[in-house]
C-alpha cells in the first residue's frame, strides 16, 4: 500500500496548501483605495490650480509666476529671457496649459531655469477693463488669442510665439530650442509702456 | 482516497461548440500505472489538462488524493512531461533539473548529488549534463523532461507521450523507470500513441474517443480480451491438405470460431487467452501443423478499428 | 516571490544576446554626453525606463507562447508568486544596470578630476528604482495579456491612443479628456520624484499616490489574469 500522498520523503511541504490561483485580495483592496484616492486628489487639485496670477502662490513644484517689475529684475539679473503668459480665467486651453505644463514639477523647474517667468492675466470679461500694463503688453505683442506665449529679451524684443496649447512635450521642445538661442542676444533693456 | 477521481467531466471550447470532454468518470486507484489512448482529437489532451488543473471543466470535477488537482500540496508530489516539450533552452541540462528540483521544494542539501543521479538515470552522460540545451537531440530533450518529472520520487507522474523521438534504446530505458517508478507505489497517468508501450506497461487502458470513454480495458494476463488469431501452417496444408473442415472442428472444441481460410493461413476468433491455447492445442490434436500463431492486430488497436473488437464465440 | 523564480529570470535575461545588445545600446548611450562634459553630472544618463523595457520585454507573455509555463506552473509555485518574482527581477536587473551605468559614469568623473556629486547620485538611485519598479509592473500586466513580446505592442498602442485622445481633448476643449488621456500617459511610466522627501521640499501627494496606484492596480490584475488563463495546448480547442 503506498505512503499517502502527502507523506513524500525529503521534500518541505509548501507553506500553505490550497489553490495557486488565489486572487491577491489585500493588493487589490489597496489598489483600489489608491485609485479612489487619486481620482479624489486629483479633482481637488484641480480648481486650486486654475490659474493662478503673477505674484500670487502657484502651488508646490509649479511655476512661481513674478510680477512685471520682479520679473525685469530678474530677468537682468540673471541675463534670462522672459517667458510671458498672456493668459485668462475663461479659457480652457489656458487652464489645460496651466495643469499640463505650469504645475508639472518637472516641466516647471525646467522653465524656471531657462526662462524668467511672468503671467499677463486679461481680466476683460470678469472685470470689464484691464490695468494699464497689461492692455500694454497686450498691443505691444499683438496678443490676439489665449494662450500665447511669448519669449522675449529685456529690450522687449519678441523671439519666440506660441498660441495655443499643443501638449506639454511640444510646447517644451519649443521653447528649449528658444531658451538657448535667445540668450546670446540679450541687451538689457525693458520693454516700453510697462506701467 | 489517495488516488484520483473524476466525476461527470466536461469541457467545452469556442462557446461550447466543442465539446472536446462529455460527462468523462473515472476512477484510477493509488499506485496504478493507467494508460490514455484514443485517435486525434479524442479528448485525451483536455482530459490531461484537467487532470493537472492547467484547465478548468465546465461541470464535473477532478479530485487527487481528495484535494482539487492543482492544490500546491499536489504540485509538491507530482511529476509531469509534457508533449510538446519546450524548454528553458537557455540553461544547461543540469542547471535545468536543479532550477525544477529548487521549484518541487526539494531541499537544496544533496541537490547536486540528486540532480547527476536523475541525469544518469535517463541514460544522459554527465557532459550532456553541462551541454546547452538548445544543443540537445529531440530523444535528449524528451530524457531530460523524463527525468524532471522523477525528480524527487514523485507519488504522481502525468506522461503525455513519454517515449516520442526516442530511440528503441530510450524506449526499453523509459519502461524500466516506469517499472521502477510502479513499484514505488506512484500513480501513473500515461497518454500516449504507442499501443505496444501501453500494452507493456499500464494495468489499466481508457480508450477516448469524442470526449467519452468508450472502452475501459484491463491489461493484466488472463483478463478477458477478445482477438483474432493467424494460424500459418507450412505451404500445402491449412487450407489445402487440411480442408476448412477439419479447421471448424477443432475451433469448436476449443470454444473459438473460424473466421476465414486463405491458405496457408487461417484466422480464428478467440474469447480470451485461456481460448488461444485450447485453440492451439486442438489444432495439434487434430493433427493440423502449426508453423505461427500471431494475433492479428494488438490488442489495443481492435480498439481504433471503426467496425469495433472482433465478436467473440457465441 | 520565489527566490529560484527571481534567479532564473535574471540569468535568463542576462544571457540573451538580442538583449544584452539592446541594454549596453541603451545603457552606454548616456556616457558620451558624460565623457564630453562630465561636470553635467548623473542627470546626462537620463532615465532608466528603456533600460527597464529591455529587461521586461515578453516576461510573462513569452513564457505563455513559448509552453514553458506549464512545466512551471506544474510545482508547487503560485501565480501570484510567478507574477512577484517576474516583477521582481526585472525591476532589480534595470536597477543593476543603473548602478553599473553610474559607476561608469562616477568613474568617468573622478578621472577627469571633477568631484563626484554624491547626493546627486542617491536621488538618481532613488528615482531609478521607484522607475524600474513602475514600469516593471505596467509590463507585467501587458505581459500577462499579450502572448511573446505583444506587451511592447500593447503598450505602443495604448500609447499612442492616449496621445490622439489628448489632442482631440485639446481641440475640443474637453478638459476631462485631457486630463484623462493624460493620466493614462502617466500611467504608462509610473515615476516619482524623490527630490521634495531628500531635500526638504513640498511633497505632491498626489503624485506619490498616482504612483502606488498604477504600481499596485498593474500588479493586481496581472496576478488575476494569470488566474484565470487556461494552460493547455489543448485550450485552443485541439
Amino acid at each position: 500500500m503506498p505512503p499517502p500522498a502527502t507523506d513524500l520523503p525529503g521534500a518541505v511541504p509548501p507553506r500553505r496548501a490550497g489553490s495557486p490561483r488565489r486572487d491577491p485580495v489585500l493588493l487589490l483592496a489597496v489598489a483600489a483605495l489608491l485609485l479612489v484616492l487619486r481620482v479624489v486628489l486629483g479633482f481637488h487639485e484641480a480648481p486650486s490650480r486654475a490659474v493662478p496670477p503673477s505674484g500670487a502662490p502657484s502651488g508646490a513644484g509649479a511655476v512661481q509666476w513674478r510680477t512685471l517689475e520682479a520679473g525685469l529684475a530678474e530677468a537682468r539679473a540673471t541675463n534670462r529671457p522672459i517667458l510671458y503668459d498672456f493668459t485668462a480665467e475663461w479659457c480652457p486651453p489656458c487652464r489645460l496649459m496651466q495643469r499640463q505644463l505650469f504645475a508639472d514639477p518637472r516641466a516647471a523647474a525646467e522653465i524656471e531655469s531657462r526662462f524668467v517667468p511672468v503671467r499677463v492675466l486679461d481680466r476683460q470679461r470678469e472685470e470689464g477693463r484691464n490695468a494699464r500694463w497689461v492692455d500694454s503688453l497686450q498691443a505691444h505683442y499683438r496678443v490676439n488669442a489665449f494662450p500665447t506665449l511669448i519669449v522675449a529679451g529685456m529690450d522687449g524684443r519678441e523671439s519666440s510665439r506660441l498660441e495655443g496649447f499643443m501638449g506639454r512635450d511640444a510646447t517644451l521642445g519649443q521653447l528649449r530650442g528658444t531658451g538657448v538661442s535667445l540668450r546670446w542676444g540679450m541687451t538689457g533693456q525693458a520693454p516700453p509702456d510697462s506701467r | 482516497m489517495d488516488g484520483i477521481r473524476i466525476e461527470s467531466l466536461t469541457k467545452t471550447y469556442r462557446a461550447g461548440q466543442v465539446r472536446a470532454l462529455d460527462g468523462v468518470s473515472l476512477e484510477i486507484a493509488p499506485g496504478e500505472v493507467f494508460g490514455i489512448i484514443g485517435p486525434n482529437g479524442a479528448g485525451k489532451t483536455t482530459l490531461l489538462g484537467c487532470l493537472l488543473g492547467f484547465l478548468r471543466p465546465d461541470s464535473g470535477r477532478v479530485s487527487i488524493a481528495g484535494r482539487e488537482p492543482d492544490d500546491l500540496v499536489i504540485r509538491a508530489v507530482s511529476g509531469y512531461l509534457p508533449e510538446r516539450l519546450t524548454l528553458d533552452r537557455w540553461m544547461t541540462g543540469l542547471d535545468f533539473l536543479a532550477y525544477h528540483h529548487a521549484l518541487a521544494r526539494l531541499p537544496a542539501a544533496g541537490r547536486a548529488a540528486e540532480v547527476e543521479a536523475a541525469l544518469a538515470r535517463v541514460g544522459l552522460d554527465p557532459e550532456a549534463g553541462h551541454r546547452s540545451i538548445r544543443r540537445y537531440s529531440r530523444g535528449m530533450l524528451q530524457r531530460l523532461g523524463l527525468a524532471q518529472a522523477l525528480l524527487g520520487r514523485p507519488r504522481y507522474v502525468f506522461l503525455d507521450e513519454p517515449a516520442s523521438g526516442v530511440d528503441p534504446a530510450g524506449v526499453v530505458l523509459f519502461r524500466r523507470l516506469l517499472d521502477e517508478v510502479r513499484a514505488g507505489g506512484t500513480t501513473v497517468v500515461l497518454n500516449s500513441h504507442q499501443l505496444d508501450q501501453v500494452e507493456r506497461v499500464c494495468d489499466r487502458v481508457a480508450f477516448v474517443k469524442q470526449g467519452r470513454i468508450e472502452a475501459l480495458e484491463t491489461l493484466h494476463a488472463g483478463a478477458a480480451m477478445a482477438r483474432v488469431l493467424r494460424v500459418r501452417g507450412p505451404a500445402g496444408t491449412i487450407g489445402e491438405a487440411v480442408p476448412r473442415a477439419a479447421l471448424e472442428q477443432a475451433a469448436q472444441r476449443a470454444g473459438a470460431e473460424l473466421r476465414e481460410v486463405s491458405p496457408p493461413l487461417a484466422r480464428f476468433a478467440v474469447p480470451d487467452d485461456a481460448g488461444a491455447v485450447r485453440l492451439v492445442q486442438a489444432l495439434v490434436a487434430a493433427g493440423v501443423p502449426v508453423a505461427e500463431v500471431t494475433p492479428e492486430e494488438g490488442r489495443l488497436e481492435r480498439l481504433f478499428l471503426e467496425d469495433g473488437p472482433p465478436g467473440g464465440p457465441a | 516571490m520565489n527566490l529560484t523564480l527571481v534567479l532564473a529570470t535574471l540569468r535568463q535575461r542576462f544571457t540573451s544576446p538580442i538583449r544584452l545588445v539592446i541594454m549596453l545600446l541603451f545603457g552606454w548611450m548616456p556616457m558620451v554626453p558624460i565623457l564630453m562634459a562630465p561636470r553635467t553630472g548623473f542627470a546626462a544618463l537620463g532615465d532608466c525606463y528603456f533600460l527597464a523595457l529591455a529587461l521586461a520585454a515578453g516576461m510573462i507573455g513569452q513564457d505563455l507562447s513559448s509552453g514553458t509555463l506549464q512545466l512551471l506552473l506544474a510545482r508547487p509555485v503560485t501565480r501570484a508568486q510567478y507574477v512577484f518574482s517576474r516583477w521582481g527581477a526585472v525591476a532589480t536587473g534595470t536597477f543593476l544596470l543603473v548602478v553599473l551605468q553610474m559607476s561608469c559614469a562616477a568613474f568617468i568623473m573622478l578621472v577627469r578630476g571633477v568631484p563626484v556629486p554624491w547626493d546627486q547620485a542617491a536621488l538618481h538611485l532613488g528615482n531609478s528604482a521607484l522607475l524600474a519598479l513602475g514600469t516593471a509592473a505596467v509590463m507585467a500586466l501587458l505581459s500577462s495579456l499579450a502572448a511573446g513580446l505583444g506587451d511592447l505592442g500593447l503598450l505602443f498602442t495604448v500609447f499612442l491612443s492616449a496621445q490622439v485622445l489628448e489632442k482631440v481633448g485639446m481641440f475640443k476643449s474637453w478638459e476631462w479628456l485631457v486630463r484623462g488621456a493624460g493620466e493614462l500617459l502617466r500611467g504608462l511610466k509610473p515615476e516619482l520624484d524623490l527630490a521634495p522627501f531628500l531635500h526638504g521640499g513640498p511633497i505632491a501627494w498626489f503624485a506619490v499616490v498616482a504612483y502606488l496606484s498604477t504600481v499596485t492596480l498593474c500588479l493586481g490584475l496581472a496576478v488575476v489574469v494569470m488566474n484565470r488563463r487556461e494552460l493547455s495546448y489543448a485550450s485552443s480547442g485541439n
